[in-house]
């Protein structure tokens, strides 16, 4: 009796003790890379822009900062953030004379929720985080183009790179990235090369020539990497597949037959010159129709016209399209600057593929030797296909796609997360290394108002 | 933005089954000691449950036990390819069974089984990664079986029973719409009573050797008009989701057939086998329909295949006073690979389990059953949610109860 009470208790012991359940534990290692100085070169993703904005949040919600954080289990020292001192953020859009936007935040209800700017904080453009003993790892630089990496004196012409820049007046990015002798350097660029000229509706700026493009990567690439420095490189995502571009169809004024007769009446006459010319009539049904768009190049004296299935209207002309009072795409033309035409599409398309072709050439380079992240693809994806992580159903919808920040351009946290993943994968796959990736549900969200 | 909120994939209500996923089985503390046999042994009135067919060869007049359990269980999730680990914090389970059973004449045997074969709970931390497919849950299911034997000859005997399955679950599952302050999530809870049949057979071809055939029927669960609430930002009620609405769900709890034999090597030890066939393909998808607008429908495919338990047992009577037993066994998990999802971790399992009786007096016998439970680790994805990762899982179930025949 006493045997099997004492047999009884040490196998309930055992059991206890010895039993834990088991995990399966990650096994990082950096393979044939050294993460030891880690350095990212880029535009406003990289910078950790997202919202309309650059503010700490971003920042702490960054691509660059959450690749950095899982390289830190595999070797790097550390990464070192041009961090907002201010609670607050700035943008580059002027709200008011001399003042820019802050974040959005979405305010209303239901179907009336609409991103709203909040106020910029201009002091953080005077903020100087420079350091000396830290130099700044996270060169994203909001607005960058790839020329600009290597422009001298950038920082007098760019407020956000002057924050940390280590002489404002004399040096580049690409001399701020090689003075700190980086071991691995992360490098995504060429965005702003199509996308400043498309959100001015190709009316300002110009799409960088795909030869000039090609010089200045090569450039960046040799300066970077020639001397057999380790890095990953990322090709540009077609603007169609960001919210900006993307969120408004063609066809999206949805008015009644009433409105459609009102409409009709109102341009008959402009219709008369149209038969004249042998040109398409502006009409309208009930339901949906082409948005009326503004055009100087066409023929018509009226100077506008409807616009075609291809050409794209950008997000900030929404709130004046769904005001029937102002009426923009039905009782007045959607000003040029609000509107991609077929001719700005098709020059932003050609350069895009041209851009990406250099880059591709670079990564495959026997001169290089780099990791290659298909983020074109990957935001193609998210667009057209079924794209799931842990358990969100992720898409390229503005607002709620979850991927897009409220200025349908920029990554939220959980968007940046994924971009993240996919540095880490190609990373993986080119060194042999073993560095975890970031679990996507830890960042952050689009965030809905609590209060009406 | 339908789209955005669900589809709510509730796996969750597949907690259906015999032993895998938790689905301790605990019906008895003599039938537990020896890994969970007895469909071809004769062990008292937990036949009830293990076969009716048996219950027929009854000896004494009346037959009486009944006993609890704690379940102390624990599953670790390691992501896919990331060192996110997390682990659950699961309240401790509490089945029970009560069997009465009465001699009415020579032939017929009346008897009454109240057990928990389906009860379970698994809580995952609030925020932890795979919150948007399940935060916790728990299954409740409590069967009341009527039951009538009878003997056909001195050898042989067949049983059957009605059961009455009243069936509840809550669940809970984070949304991904939060504000600055909280997240979304979504509460479900419903309840229902199912109906199905337990039948048996029973063999005593020797002395020595018996042996049994059980078959318990499927349960449809048709939970309707269960409530589903909705926690989230003010500015999306009535737009993304209603504050509540209704939902209607089915589900199979899937039947089992199972033959067992026991041998007596001589008047001191009995061994049993038991192969335990669950017909787990009854249970293709799990389908959700809601009463709002607003909540899509949700259709989730679940593939389960069949699968085959194999239990050991055996049983020493040590003296006049003391039982000894012990058993084993193997339960394989209907789960295919990517259809794993962390509401029901379903992996290959090995039970070991040991225990005893005492007999206080010729009538009164207290039976207490220790049950070790490990998971074989498994890696997989639940792929329509894109979530990956290794699983492993442990349980802990001791139990005690008593047994009063005369």
């Amino acid at each position: 009796m006493q045997k099997i009470k004492y047999i009884g208790i040490s196998l309930c012991t055992l059991l206890f003790t010895q039993c834990e359940v088991q995990y399966n534990d990650f096994k990082p290692s950096n393979g044939e890379a050294d993460f030891t100085t880690f350095v990212a070169l880029g535009d406003s993703y990289t910078a950790g822009y997202t919202d309309g904005a650059l503010g700490k949040k971003g920042q702490e919600n960054g691509f660059s900062y959450i690749l950095a954080k899982q390289l830190e289990q595999v070797g790097s020292t550390g990464f070192i953030q041009p961090l907002v001192e201010s609670e607050k953020s700035v943008g580059s859009t002027e709200i008011a004379p001399g003042v820019m936007n802050g974040y959005y935040e979405l305010q209303g209800s239901g179907s009336s929720l609409t991103p709203v700017p909040t106020v910029g904080d201009m002091g953080i453009f005077t903020e100087r985080v420079y350091d000396a003993n830290g130099p700044v790892q996270n060169l994203g630089v909001p607005g960058a183009k790839v020329s600009h990496l290597l422009a001298p004196g950038y920082g007098t012409m760019n407020p956000y790179f002057w924050r940390f820049a280590s002489d404002a007046a004399s040096t580049s990015v690409v001399a701020d990235a090689i003075a700190q002798n980086p071991t691995f350097v992360s490098l995504w660029i060429g965005g702003n090369d199509v996308l400043t000229y498309a959100l001015a509706g190709g009316e300002a700026d110009e799409i960088t020539a795909p030869e000039a493009f090609g010089q200045y990567m090569q450039t960046v690439a040799a300066s970077l990497f020639s001397n057999g420095t380790k890095g990953v490189i990322a090709n540009v995502p077609d603007i169609n597949d960001l919210p900006y571009i993307s969120t408004i169809p063609y066809n999206a004024l949805f008015i009644d037959k009433a409105t459609a007769d009102l409409l009709n009446a109102a341009y008959a006459q402009y219709n008369v010159a149209s038969d004249m010319m042998g040109l398409p009539k502006i009409e309208f049904k009930s339901g949906f129709n082409a948005l009326v768009i503004a055009d100087e190049e066409y023929a018509h004296p009226g100077k506008i016209r409807q616009i075609k299935a291809g050409e794209k209207v950008l997000l900030p002309a929404l709130s004046s399209i769904k005001n029937s009072e102002i009426g923009w795409g039905s009782k007045v033309a959607i000003p040029e600057d609000y509107v991609l035409d077929e001719t700005e599409i098709a020059g932003i398309a050609t350069a895009t593929v041209a851009y990406n072709n250099t880059i591709k050439a670079i990564a495959n380079s026997q001169d290089y030797n780099l990791a290659f992240v298909d983020l074109n693809a990957l935001m193609n994806k998210v667009s057209n296909e079924v794209f799931v992580v842990d358990g969100i159903e992720y898409t390229s919808t503005f607002v709620t796609g979850g991927v897009f920040s409220l200025d349908g351009i920029h990554a939220t946290g959980r968007g940046s997360a994924i971009i993240a993943n996919e540095f880490i994968k190609a990373i993986n796959e080119k060194y042999n290394c073993n560095i975890p990736e970031a679990a996507v549900n830890e960042y952050s969200a689009v965030e809905f108002p609590d209060v009406e | 933005m339908k789209k955005l909120i669900f589809a709510i994939s509730l796996a969750a209500l597949s907690y259906t089954g015999k032993a895998e996923g938790y689905q301790v089985n605990t019906q008895s503390q003599k039938n537990v000691s020896m890994g969970h046999t007895g469909a071809g042994l004769m062990l008292g009135s937990s036949s009830v449950h293990f076969n009716p067919g048996a219950l027929a060869l009854m000896q004494k007049k009346y037959d009486f036990s009944f006993g609890g359990t704690l379940v102390f269980s624990k599953v670790t999730y390691s992501k896919y390819d990331s060192n996110y680990q997390a682990e659950t914090d699961s309240p401790t389970g509490t089945p029970f069974y009560f069997y009465g059973a009465r001699k009415l004449s020579d032939k017929f045997v009346l008897s009454l089984g109240i057990t928990t074969p389906y009860g379970n709970s698994l809580a995952w931390d609030k925020e932890w990664d795979g919150r948007y497919l399940i935060q916790d849950i728990s299954l409740q299911a409590i069967v009341a079986q009527p039951t009538l034997s009878y003997k056909i000859n001195d050898k042989l005997g067949f049983g059957i029973g009605a059961m009455v399955v009243y069936g509840a679950v809550d669940l809970n599952r984070a949304l991904p719409v939060g504000s600055a302050e909280e997240s979304a999530s979504v509460n479900l809870k419903g309840n229902k009573t199912s109906f199905g049949f337990n039948t048996g057979i029973y063999y005593q071809a020797s002395e020595a050797f018996s042996v049994g055939l059980n078959y318990r029927s499927k349960v449809k669960v048709k939970l309707e008009g269960g409530d589903v609430t909705f926690t989230g930002p003010e500015s999306l009620y009535d737009y993304a989701f209603p504050r509540s609405t209704k939902f209607d769900a089915e589900l199979p709890l899937p039947a089992n057939l199972t033959l067992g034999m026991g041998y007596k090597l001589n008047k001191k030890l009995t061994l049993a086998a038991d192969f335990q066939y669950v017909f787990w393909n009854a249970y293709e998808e799990l389908n959700f329909d809601f009463e709002s607008e607003l909540v899509a429908d949700s259709n989730n495919p679940r593939n389960y295949d069949n699968t085959l338990i194999y239990r050991l047992g055996a049983e020493y009577i040590l003296n006049n006073i003391i039982t000894i037993r012990a058993g084993a066994y193997y339960d394989e998990t209907p789960i295919s690979d990517d259809y794993l999802n962390p509401e029901t971790p379903g992996m290959n399992k090995v039970g070991l389990s040991f225990g005893g009786s005492i007999a206080v007096n010729d009538k009164l016998t207290v039976d207490a059953s220790f049950l070790y439970i490990l998971g074989i680790e498994r890696t997989s994805q639940y792929k329509p949610a894109g979530f990956k990762g290794t699983y492993n899982s442990r349980a802990i179930i001791p139990g005690i109860g008593l047994t009063y025949s005369f």
